[in-house]
């Protein structure tokens, strides 16, 4: 479904992809797994045509897509999930939702879009409640259910995750992390950006370490979870 | 006395109805850029202008002509965000408002070279009588001058409030990275909201400037005074704009009439820094994160 090769991000002087190969098939989850500026949300906005690939080609659903902007990218159904949420604060919970169906226009995509939605609230009853609030004054967690959330009644093929643990409680990542797997029981793509490895290599089919901009280990997750190199690494005693 | 008053509250609130309409046209940027246009007068100004020009030099009805006009501005916003704004290799936005800046001198040049530096009058949509009102005469252009404020204040909250591609506006405006990801053409809303801006700068100018003729300058005042109403009912609020500009109208015209009309323009300003000192965020204005 996603095809990357040999992409290379410079933010001026800095290069901070540095070939970067990985692809994704439909049905899987593949996890990104690395350090702090290790390059993993320069590579989920360069798949999104947020920054611009210097050097590369990235192929989603047979279509080139390096160089095109964002919303068409969008279009084509690679959907992202930012770090930090960035949900739209001022607006309301179901306000945010809508937009997260801004794509969807014709008749029969807006009762596609109903579905979607009931699904979604489903995933997360916690936003039921809450749908008429402002988006702002949700916790960290729902927030981060309101940020899947709305990138699931859009056209989503493949879903990009990033991050979507950081900054919350343990009990709240359990949540996240439940919907990830329930999202691949049915039938979901999904790209997952962690610096939680324990937790992204268990839910995960395979994974890529990235290190400094360079794709350092690869491999099914049940394998990468036992390999010393990323156990001492990255699956140390000490747990975010 | 009380006749006076009347006239007074007349005149103050069609004044103050052109300053909700710039003030609107600044809402309508703040709401998809972030950014104070410096150009809004101006925009005010052109209607003006292609209106004359429709009227007299193309011989069009009024209708048409209105329409034209409109149009016309909104063009010339679209061409602003599409090749000033848009092409700035910085997004900050001192840049861009510096930007818009220039494109206030550069219009003001325009229209000087084009239309020259003699004002300029446009006819009354229906007549000169005045009518009697609460003791008060007003000038039938009054009545369109607030009915047309109305309209367009009706039509910006609705689109702001309850349309799709309103809510997408406020979303560009809020975070553009994060609108794109929606699958939002960030760019097109741009430029969108300059078209709409420019529009409704049309409209204030074709409804005001039979009142008071018109110059190549005249949005320079106008801009700050609309600026002034904007930040008084708290930048970026449609309501407060409304709310803004008819309260700066109303200041200014009973200022004049009861204190004394050298006064018109400082009671404006000075209005406005009181504000400032003591509601930073004017009168409904919200904080940061949860303005609409
Ligand atoms: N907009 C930018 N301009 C310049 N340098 C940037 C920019 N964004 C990221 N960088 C740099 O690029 C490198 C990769 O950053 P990136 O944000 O992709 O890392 P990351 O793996 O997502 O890190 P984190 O886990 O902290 O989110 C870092 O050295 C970072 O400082
Ligand atoms: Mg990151």
């Amino acid at each position: 479904m996603l095809i990357v090769q040999d992409l290379h991000v410079y933010y001026g002087g800095l290069h901070a992809l540095k070939g970067v190969n990985l692809h994704v098939s439909k049905g899987e989850i593949v996890a990104i797994i690395g350090r702090n500026g290790a390059g993993k949300t320069t590579l989920l906005n360069a798949l999104s045509g947020l920054v611009k690939a210097q050097r590369g080609t990235i192929t989603f659903r047979g279509i080139p897509i390096q160089g095109k902007k964002p919303h068409k990218i969008v279009r084509l159904g690679l959907c992202q999930v930012p770090e930090g949420r960035r949900i739209f604060a001022p607006l309301t919970v179901s306000e945010n939702l809508e937009l997260g169906a801004y794509l969807k226009r014709t008749p029969q995509e807006k009762a596609k879009s109903k579905e979607d939605l009931d699904y979604v609230l489903q995933l997360f009853p916690l936003l039921k409640k809450r749908l008429h609030l402002r988006a702002g004054i949700l916790s960290g967690g729902e927030q981060q259910m309101l940020a899947i959330g709305r990138a699931l009644v859009g056209n989503t093929k493949l879903l990009a995750l990033d991050e979507p643990s950081l900054g919350l409680a343990p009990m709240v990542v359990k949540e996240i992390f439940n919907v990830i797997s329930r999202l691949r029981d049915d039938g979901g793509t999904i790209l997952l950006v962690e610096q939680n490895a324990r937790e992204a290599l268990s839910v995960s089919d395979r994974a890529y370490v990235l290190e400094a901009g360079r794709v350092a280990i690869k491999g099914p997750s049940s394998r990468l979870l036992e390999e010393e190199k990323v156990k001492t690494a990255y699956l140390g005693k000490k747990r975010r | 006395m009380n006749q006076n008053l009347a006239q007074f509250i007349f005149s103050g609130t069609t004044t103050g109805a052109i300053y909700a309409l710039i003030a609107l046209g600044f809402c309508i940027v703040e709401n998809s850029m972030k950014i104070v246009n410096f150009a809004q007068g101006d925009f005010l100004t052109l209607g003006g202008m292609f209106m004359f020009s429709m009227l007299y030099a193309l011989h069009l009805s009024i209708l048409p002509a209105i329409v034209l006009s409109v149009l016309a501005v909104a063009l010339i916003g679209a061409a602003m965000e599409r090749f000033a704004l848009r092409l700035a290799k910085s997004k900050e936005t001192v840049v861009l408002v510096f930007i818009t800046i220039g494109a206030s001198i550069f219009i003001r040049g325009g229209i000087k070279l084009i239309w020259g530096k003699s004002p300029k009058s446009l006819p009354y949509f229906s007549g000169a009588h005045p009518i009697d009102l609460l003791g008060a005469r007003i000038l039938p252009q009054s009545l369109w001058v607030i009915g047309g404020t109305i309209a367009v204040f009706l039509a910006l909250h609705h689109f702001f409030h309850h349309t799709k591609q309103g809510k997408a506006m406020k979303a560009v405006a809020y975070d553009p990275k994060a609108a794109a990801l929606m699958g939002i053409n960030v760019e097109a809303m741009m430029m969108l909201s300059l078209a709409l801006a420019g529009g409704v700068g049309a409209v204030a100018g074709i409804l005001i400037i039979p009142i008071t003729t018109m110059t190549f300058d005249m949005g320079v005042m106008l801009g700050l005074k609309g600026f002034a109403a904007a930040v008084l009912g708290g930048y970026g609020d449609v309501m407060g704009a409304v709310i803004g500009g008819l309260l700066l109208g109303l200041l200014e015209s009973l200022g004049a009439g009861l204190i004394s009309s050298t006064y018109k323009d400082v009671i404006a300003f000075v209005v406005l820094l009181l504000v400032l000192f003591l509601r930073p965020r004017g009168i409904l204005g919200k904080e940061e994160w949860e303005r609409v």
